[in-house]
């Protein structure tokens, strides 16, 4: 078989590249190697779409936002995206200062509308708030939508711009001639193209190895705890400092989320004592939940890097190859804008934000040595305070 | 706040016939046993007991019309055996341990061998109408008049395929209720080559034969080839709907029926509740005369999970008998992997158990041949039929993801939202399925039912977190 | 002690009415001292062991709520706790299931019609 453009993974970004390359008249086909698009990280997830708490890729988010507000139309799909702000809280004073740190940087990047709010408005945003929150950070223009909705939308468009999506198919290996990409190696046959992208999440790596490129990435273990529906009485997508973020869907369910725990044998199961240790961490904050049940879980696989930035470009030394993995935390809301970028790219663009902080080499050409010197680090259950 | 953590080296779930002859099995031969049961008291769905606070003279009645429950309860009564009623599993953690509420707090159970004798439930049965009040599953109606004592209408529609019915009709009627009907989907003509294996079992033949007397005696019309089309009211069920159906099972229009009730019971069948099997890993198998999957296991009762048996009406949905003698063959198992039983006694002991269930096995299998689920039941509903109770999912809106790419039950759940509520998709699998199989083609065979995750029911956070009426750290 | 008001609702179906306590069957059966329990605010008869579902279908409720998005009138169905349709507010508490929970004295149950 022979096309324009081989994506390997069919997930957000995936899909996404395909939307956006299929737009601009590319021959695309992806591979994907579950029975649908989306069906891990992209669609485990809380679904936040999220600016504030960023290092490097907040230009990247705010790229993204501007991008999800138009996209349910674009993508003629519903996606239940809401931009009903994100609120970070602090449960005491360190907290509450590297929250401000974080104000000033991000609005000095261009985050106007984010900042330091009180307690006492804290708990008007949320009603039911513990009174141990001493203060919060909001930004009013995130939101979230409904994972499961949005990569199949992407993928759906993509297919009626002419984009082909090989379900159940597991890509094997690059086929290059020279130093130049020619395609990709499936377990279904061979496909020739003149351009490959690696989206493959945290399966990526072996793929970039072969391209003599190192691209550390560790898979993580997300879970989800949704609870029974109930009537709307929170708003923004919260974050908990150092215990676990949540929001309520408009169908009413309340989705807990919990990230950051490792995960080598790329499995996907819920454990007993985190649940339970992130239940309590959740009635500490809100008692109301002592109540309500707990209808379902479900976990996800994540992956983390040294940094915990995306690698997201051209891989170096290779012609024709571009990589966009290794989004832990950030997938969902930059997961649009890095396909678009690729996209550009691939087209013989350039992208709209600055891709430095995301070179795909930047631990192969380390000082200190080789990749194995690079080490990921979960932030385990502790959502770490993004500034330092 | 780490959770209390018990061990046994034998967990029974379920405190029906086949639970009860599990743990009492296990626990002569010296093992000590745990059996976990949802309910306030022992006894499953068959021998649903009356609430203690009635004073029933009749003993009999007071036990579903079971005199031999109370010997079986007795059973229980064993120094080597804990029973913990009100207690449900809601999860399994690392393959072994089991976690288990009852509503007010979490423990775990760190166990060897499990018995998985969840029984099964009334098969979900769509058609417009389906979720008017006064439209019942046959449990719910035999378990309201047997043990709460109240009757729950005055003028019974009876649709379904299988002999319970006859049961329900016979008890309605000595009730003092108006039976209207009993539409039966089998057709006597298909169902001819498994009159077989119902030789021998002339006790269950005269059953079959008294109560279709009482029908005729009370001149109530017992229809076969015919299914329920339609239940319409307001509030509350008034009219049901049947039409006789042709070899495919599809209702043939012309013949349809309409007649004035205010109850409308409904049994086709039963499905297993494998949930907890599903969440040990064991595998589970379609049946083609379910048309739906129930837990694999052996002849020695095990599953494909090695020390995870099954037992009863969870597997092979023979009634009591057959759950009793499957219990009776997992406790002996269970009691001989886990040392207790030396190898020749145990080779004796099975040699007598395994014919008494091959027997029985054999009438549940022709029954089942007799009464195999008929794929047109599946075809009932109209676009605006809803599937999915829990959260409201129409049949047309799961077309529509159908035919926007989902191709699976897990791929529908999280496009349409059917699967997503309370029930985790206990009502709605079986009905999605065949819309799913009907649309891409696939056998309904392919369709696996979705992963089961924990929680297996719904439990409180606080319960989760700690204690409920305390939760703090 | 006063006596238990125990009004007569009528089942609605053509023109036959019918008394709420004919739906207990008695066949000779002692059923504990009677205690009231409310549902929408208007006291009914109960007795030890019953089921919240009981009471309610003994009251002539065959609609124990109506669905939040549709607004369809949902009961009982499969009588044992599975399919979570028969859902009730229990002393303020919503989404109860009335097959498998017993009535207490006092209870005060409502039919849900909102989401």
């Amino acid at each position: 078989m022979k096309t324009d453009v081989v994506i390997i993974g069919g997930g957000i970004v995936g899909c996404a590249t395909a939307y956006y390359l299929s737009g601009k008249g590319h021959r695309v086909v992806v591979i994907e190697k579950d029975a649908g698009a989306g069906l891990q990280a992209s669609g485990r997830n809380a679904g936040g779409v999220r600016q504030q708490g960023r290092q490097a890729a907040l230009p990247l988010a705010m790229e993204a936002i501007r991008l999800w507000a138009g996209l349910a139309q674009e993508l003629e799909s519903e996606l239940e995206y809401q931009r009903t702000g994100n609120l970070i809280l602090a449960l005491d004073g360190k907290g509450a200062a590297n929250l401000e740190e974080e104000v000033e940087w991000e609005q000095e990047q261009g985050l106007l509308d984010v900042r330091m709010i009180s307690a006492a408005e804290c708990h008007e945003i949320v009603p039911g708030l513990t009174d141990r929150v001493v203060a919060g950070k909001h930004c009013a223009s995130d939101g979230a939508a409904n994972p499961m909705l949005v990569t199949p939308a992407f993928s759906r468009a993509a297919q009626r711009q002419g984009a082909i999506i090989r379900y159940g198919t597991t890509a094997l290996e690059l086929l290059m001639q020279g130093s130049t990409i020619s395609g990709v190696k499936t377990d279904a046959g061979e496909i020739e193209a003149g351009f490959v992208v690696n989206a493959a999440g945290p399966w990526a790596q072996r793929f970039n190895a072969m391209a003599g490129c190192s691209t550390p990435i560790s898979p993580g273990r997300s879970q989800l705890l949704i609870t029974e529906k109930m009537p709307p009485r929170l708003s923004p997508f919260l974050t908990v400092m150092e215990k676990a973020y949540l929001r309520q869907a408009p169908a009413g369910n309340v989705i807990i989320g919990i990230a950051g725990l490792p995960n080598e044998a790329l499995e996907q199961y819920v454990d007993f004592a985190s649940v339970r240790q992130h239940a309590a961490n959740m009635l500490e904050v809100f008692s109301w939940l002592r109540d309500v049940n707990l209808i379902r879980t479900f976990a996800g696989i994540t992956e983390y890097t040294p940094d915990g930035e995306p690698y997201i470009g051209a891989v170096p030394g290779v012609a024709n190859f571009f990589v966009a993995v290794g989004f832990h935390g950030q997938g969902f809301c930059v997961g649009p804008m890095a396909g678009k970028i690729l996209a550009e790219l691939i087209d013989g663009g350039e992208s709209p934000v600055s891709l430095v902080p995301f070179q795909p080499d930047r631990f192969s050409n380390n000082e200190a040595g080789s990749a194995e010197s690079a080490d990921v680090k979960y932030p385990g259950s502790v959502m770490e305070p993004k500034r330092n | 706040m780490k959770a209390e953590i018990v061990s046994c080296p034998l967990t029974v779930v379920g405190a029906g016939p086949a639970g009860i002859r599990a743990a009492a099995t296990a626990a002569t031969a010296g093992v000590r046993v745990i059996v976990v049961d949802e309910n306030p008291s022992p006894g499953g769905q068959y021998y649903r007991q009356s609430p203690p606070e009635f004073d029933i003279p009749d003993r009999a009645a007071a036990h579903s019309g079971h005199p031999e429950a109370s010997a079986l309860y007795d059973q229980l009564d064993h120094p080597n055996i804990q029973v913990l009623q009100n207690v449900r599993v809601w999860g399994v953690f690392d393959g072994h341990t089991l976690a288990l509420t009852d509503e007010e707090r979490t423990f775990l159970l760190d166990t060897d061998r499990v018995v998985l004798a969840t029984g099964a439930y009334d098969r979900p049965l769509a058609f417009p109408g389906w979720t008017l009040p006064g439209v019942f599953g046959v449990a719910a109606v035999l378990r309201l008049i047997k043990s709460q004592w109240i009757l729950p209408g005055q003028r019974f529609l009876l649709a379904g395929l299988g002999p319970l019915q006859l049961v329900l009709a016979d008890f309605l009627l000595k009730s003092g209720a108006e039976v209207v009907c009993v539409a039966e989907a089998a057709d006597p003509l298909q169902g001819w080559r498994h009159l077989p294996g119902l030789w021998g079992h002339w006790d269950r033949l005269r059953e079959a034969y008294e109560y279709r007397r009482t029908l005729s005696r009370n001149k109530v019309p017992l229809l076969f080839n015919h299914v329920i089309t339609s239940a319409s009211g307001e509030e509350c069920v008034a009219v049901a709907e049947i039409a006789r159906i042709d070899r495919d099972g599809v209702p043939i229009p012309e013949t349809k029926r309409s007649f004035d009730v205010d109850a409308v019971c409904l049994g086709y069948g039963l499905l297993p509740a494998y949930q907890l099997a599903a969440a040990f890993g064991c595998s589970l198998r379609f049946d083609e005369n379910l048309r739906w999957f129930v837990p694999r296991h052996d002849e020695q009762m095990e599953t494909s999970v090695p020390g995870i048996f099954v037992a009863g009406d969870v597997t092979d949905m023979g009634g009591a008998h057959v759950a009793a003698a499957e219990g009776q063959v997992a406790g002996l198992v269970a009691a001989f992997q886990l040392g207790y039983l030396e190898e020749t006694e145990f080779q004796g002991r099975m040699a007598q158990a395994r014919p008494v269930l091959r027997r029985l096995n054999r009438l549940a299998e022709s029954l089942q041949g007799i009464y195999k689920f008929r794929p047109g039941l599946a075809h009932l509903t109209r676009d605006d039929t809803v599937l999915c109770r829990c959260e409201e999912v129409r049949s047309q809106a799961v077309k529509t993801v159908i035919s926007a790419g989902a191709v699976d039950l897990h791929q529908v759940k999280l496009r349409s939202r059917a699967g997503m509520g309370y029930c985790q998709g206990r009502t709605c699998s079986s009905l999605v399925a065949p819309l799913i199989a009907a649309q891409t083609g696939q056998a309904l065979g392919e369709l696996y039912p979705c992963t089961a995750r924990p929680p297996l029911q719904p439990i409180p956070l606080g319960a989760l977190a700690g204690s409920r009426s305390s939760h703090s750290k | 002690m006063r006596a238990l008001h125990i009004p007569p609702v009528t089942r609605i179906r053509d023109d036959t009415a019918m008394v709420s306590n004919e739906v207990r069957l008695q066949r000779g059966i002692k059923r504990g001292t009677a205690f009231e329990i409310t549902i929408n605010a208007e006291p009914f008869t109960a007795y030890p062991g019953e089921n919240l579902a009981t009471v309610l279908l003994a009251a002539g409720h065959s609609a124990f709520r109506f669905s939040p998005i549709s607004r369809e009138p949902r009961g009982l169905y499969c009588g044992m706790g599975i399919c979570f349709d028969c859902l009730v507010t229990v002393n303020g508490r919503p989404n109860v299931r009335a097959c498998i929970t017993p009535a207490q004295p006092g209870d005060l149950v409502e039919i849900q019609r909102e989401g």
